[in-house]
């Protein structure tokens, strides 16, 4: 038995997927390949997959990762994406199958892009705002504690593109078990400060370790 | 529909998976290469809809048509319909996202009677004018299939046509004679004409309905060589009929997130309550080897952990045994579990409750009905505590503490007496697990006795009797829960109101539709939805129209009275249902259909005539 981790994207329609159904989707959609995946042995036989980052509903991701296990060491990783290409819904996409390198706790930074629907003054306010010495928001723990961080000490990476209709905005957050940062808390404050814009979208472009590396 | 503008009508909606569509095995075409297009309506929300077995049906079959689009949609819930009252949009169709009113059929499955005001609310949003008279094209022709048709005159006045029956071959037929009307420009009343002599194809506006000074019918009377009676559609032969090859398996969860494997229609039971049991008749059974072939077809293709081995009686299949048997070879090594949701009591054996529960274990629900044993065969329930005993241990020694069992309060000639029994079945069910001297160690037995209030409903025995008033069956229920004297068995039942709705709307005639109308405008809709359902407008639409709910729902016919559905012919015939409703006031019961016909005359319907080879 080994672990391997599909490496996919989930566009379109499919960002109205939630963590949840998404689970009961792989569960459907490994069955739907024919390959020999392990089932758990309790009352409840699923196949057992984990997910390296859950996506918040309604934002698309260019590379997510999802690792199960499969019962027979030979079948190589080629032939599995092909299965999964077939059984997939056409707005996942598989893009590789690979033996896992990095652990899940080593996922340090997920790379965002903002795509945001204002006129050319909001744009001006909210660039000027997003670059602000200090960002304070208030953000709730698992335990419902709120807690207040300054959320423009997080943000790694920042790169502000006007475009026709709005604004771009790249952003590089802290993301994995450690300490997770979700974008939405940054445009919540963005709105509290007065700026009315719309989200055309929210994509999450790529996942790293620590070391910047792309995690795989 | 953009996907910009689709994100912008979502934001804020709770569970946007029911508005985008996209799932897997959903059918998109081209609509520049269609001939006609069909939105398949359920009006209730995506959940439930997506649960149905008859919609999975009818959106492969018409998909398989050259030149057909079928589409699947279903009401907005009240946030959703918010949006699309701010964007100023209409309801729209799953796989385009198209506006239902671009449309040429729009066909409505209507399932229960509390799903009327939504058919009429979904039309309403998409500006589709709701009365068939206002609507003068071909486009938006608006249709209504599923078991409600068998009294389709509620609602007569909205729909140009209403299926009688089954569907899977008489909508080819309809589709096919639409297509042809419409590539020759035709006008919606030629057609309509024409579509009427297709066998189970009611069209209202054909017939026109007198009335006596009381209210009750007078006649019905046919215009344009239209049928009298209409007679209901059935499949042959369910070996050779059209099944799906896939479903379309939704993201989020719904009711029956499973395949559904249909293995006969009809039932020989004959139960004098059920609706089902009397008007999907006669008996047909798909073969075990069909079944069996079927189901692992949609497992495959929808990688589904469970399949559901649907019937009104399952356990009733003559051919369980080697169907099990032949499934267990491939849902074991497939990890797909097998459930059988409709089991007799009285057929439920150790080994079948081994077989179900090979892979997973899941809850089971018993439906005595009745509490006392005369009252059972008031209903022609024919079943004996003794088995209901012997299976309930059964189910105990199987691992299963707990047991739901399934009753109905109000039935014809119902006696306080009655009641009490319900809470001693449940008390000699619990007396039965504490003398198993090997039950369970540490475990309590639960059981759940669930009330549902009887409607009497047309095309059965009880179809000319009285329902309690409101205020009877809430004493009843308060009976009930009084003679307990234990906490190991809960009662719970669902809000009666909405039951005296169900029984007016089950029994209603045509004048109905504008009492329809009415509460549509007062806002009516999820009408079986209690966060949604409000008894006090609909008060006021029957008081505004100047009908009674007395007349409808609590009034007992006489024979000789002109039932509003007397004209639609389901098989059984008048003098059958006559002499079971006779029996059933002597408490008399009537032997099931593979003992000994009863004569119910929907064999009539069969080619050769005879339902088993006994008879």
């Amino acid at each position: 038995m080994k672990t391997v981790r599909l490496i996919y994207q989930k566009t379109g329609r499919a960002k109205y997927i939630s963590h949840l159904d998404l689970n009961r989707l792989m569960q459907r959609v490994l069955k739907r390949t024919g390959l020999p995946v392990w089932y758990t042995e309790g009352f409840n036989p699923h196949a057992f997959v984990t997910f390296a980052l859950p996506l918040s509903l309604g934002y698309e991701s260019r590379y997510d990762c999802m690792d199960f296990r499969i019962l027979n060491d030979d079948l190589n990783n080629d032939q599995m994406l092909q299965a999964l290409r077939r059984a997939l819904p056409p707005d996942i996409q598989a893009l590789e199958v690979i033996d896992p390198v990095l652990k899940a706790k080593e996922l340090a930074f997920a790379a965002f892009m903002l795509y945001l629907l204002c006129d050319t003054e909001t744009a001006a306010r909210l660039s000027a705002f997003l670059q602000s010495e200090h960002i304070l928001v208030e953000k709730r723990s698992k335990k419902k504690e709120v807690t207040t961080i300054d959320i423009r000490s997080k943000i790694r990476q920042l790169e502000i593109t006007p475009t026709e209709d709005g604004l771009q905005i790249r952003l590089l957050l802290p993301a994995g078990p450690a300490e997770n940062i979700n974008p939405a808390l940054l445009l919540d404050a963005a709105e509290k400060n007065g700026c009315v814009f719309d989200v055309r979208s929210i994509v999450r472009e790529m996942l790293y370790d620590k070391n910047m590396n792309i995690f795989r | 529909m953009t996907e910009l503008q689709l994100h912008k009508l979502l934001k804020g909606v709770q569970k946007p998976g029911r508005y985008t569509g996209g799932e897997l095995n959903s059918v998109v075409k081209n609509k520049d290469e269609v001939d006609v297009r069909f939105a398949f309506c359920f009006p209730d929300t995506y959940e439930i809809g997506m649960s149905h077995l008859g919609m999975k049906i009818l959106y492969a079959l018409l998909n398989d048509m050259d030149g057909v689009w079928c589409e699947r949609v279903f009401a907005p819930w009240v946030d959703m319909e918010q949006n699309l009252r701010r964007e100023g949009m209409g309801v729209y169709a799953l796989e385009s996202l198209d506006d239902i009113a671009q449309f040429d059929i729009i066909g409505f499955t209507l399932q229960y009677e509390l799903c009327y005001t939504n058919m009429l609310h979904m039309l309403d949003l998409s500006g589709i004018p709701l009365y068939s008279k206002d609507r003068h094209s071909l486009h938006n022709l608006v249709v209504a299939g599923g078991p409600c048709t068998c009294n389709a005159e509620p609602f007569a006045d909205f729909v140009d046509v209403a299926f009688l029956g089954e569907g899977e071959e008489q909508m080819v037929q309809f589709v096919q004679l639409y297509k042809e009307y419409k590539a020759n420009g035709a006008d919606k009343q030629s057609f309509l004409k024409a579509a009427a002599q297709i066998r189970g194809v009611y069209v209202p506006s054909l017939y026109t309905v007198s009335y006596h000074p009381d209210g009750t019918v007078e006649a019905v009377t046919a215009e344009s060589g239209a049928p009298l009676p209409i007679q209901k559609y059935i499949i042959q032969d369910l070996d050779t009929a059209f099944y799906p090859k896939d479903f379309v398996v939704p993201y989020i969860e719904v009711v029956h997130d499973r395949a559904v494997e249909e293995v006969f229609r009809g039932c020989i039971r004959g139960c004098r309550f059920c609706q089902a049991g009397m008007i999907y008749r006669p008996v047909r059974e798909k073969s075990w080897e069909t079944v069996s072939k079927q189901a692992k077809c949609l497992c495959d293709a929808t990688g589904y952990e469970e399949i559901s081995l649907s019937s009104l009686s399952t356990s009733d299949y003559s051919q369980l045994e080697p169907l099990l048997n032949d499934m267990l070879e491939w849902t074991q090594k497939d990890q797909v579990n097998i459930s059988l949701p409709s089991l007799r009591i009285d057929t439920f054996s150790p080994e079948l409750l081994e077989k179900i529960s090979r892979v997973r274990k899941s809850g089971l629900t018993f439906a005595p009905e009745a509490g006392s044993q005369r009252m059972r065969d008031v209903i022609n329930k024919n079943l004996d505590e003794d088995v209901i005993l012997q299976s309930c241990e059964t189910a105990f020694r199987g691992g299963h503490c707990n047991v739901k069992l399934y009753f109905m309060l109000g039935l014809p000639t119902e006696t306080l007496e009655d009641i009490e029994a319900i809470g001693q079945l449940g008390q000699k069910i619990v007396d039965r697990f504490y003398a198993m001297p090997d039950k369970p160690k540490g475990r309590g037995v639960q059981v759940s006795i669930s009330l549902a209030t009887f409607v009497p409903k047309p095309h059965t025995p009880f179809q000319w009797m009285a329902q309690d008033k409101l205020q009877t069956i809430r004493d009843k229920q308060r009976h009930l829960v009084e003679s307990l004297t234990t906490r190991k068995i809960s009662v719970s039942w669902h809000e009666s109101q909405t039951s005296v709705l169900e029984a007016v709307f089950a029994r209603g005639d045509r004048r109905l539709s504008k009492v329809l109308y009415r509460a549509h405008e007062l806002g009516c809709k999820f009408d079986s939805w209690h966060e949604c359902f409000d008894m006090h407008k609909w008060k006021q639409a029957f008081a505004d129209c100047g009908l009674s709910i007395e007349f409808y729902a609590n009034r007992e016919r006489s024979y000789e009275e002109v039932l509003p559905w007397d004209h639609l012919d389901y098989g059984i015939t008048k003098g059958f249902l006559k002499r079971e409703n006779e029996r059933a006031k002597a408490a008399q019961t009537t032997k099931n259909c593979r003992e000994q016909c009863a004569g119910c005359g929907a064999n009539r319907l069969l080619r050769g005539g005879t339902c088993f080879e006994n008879c």
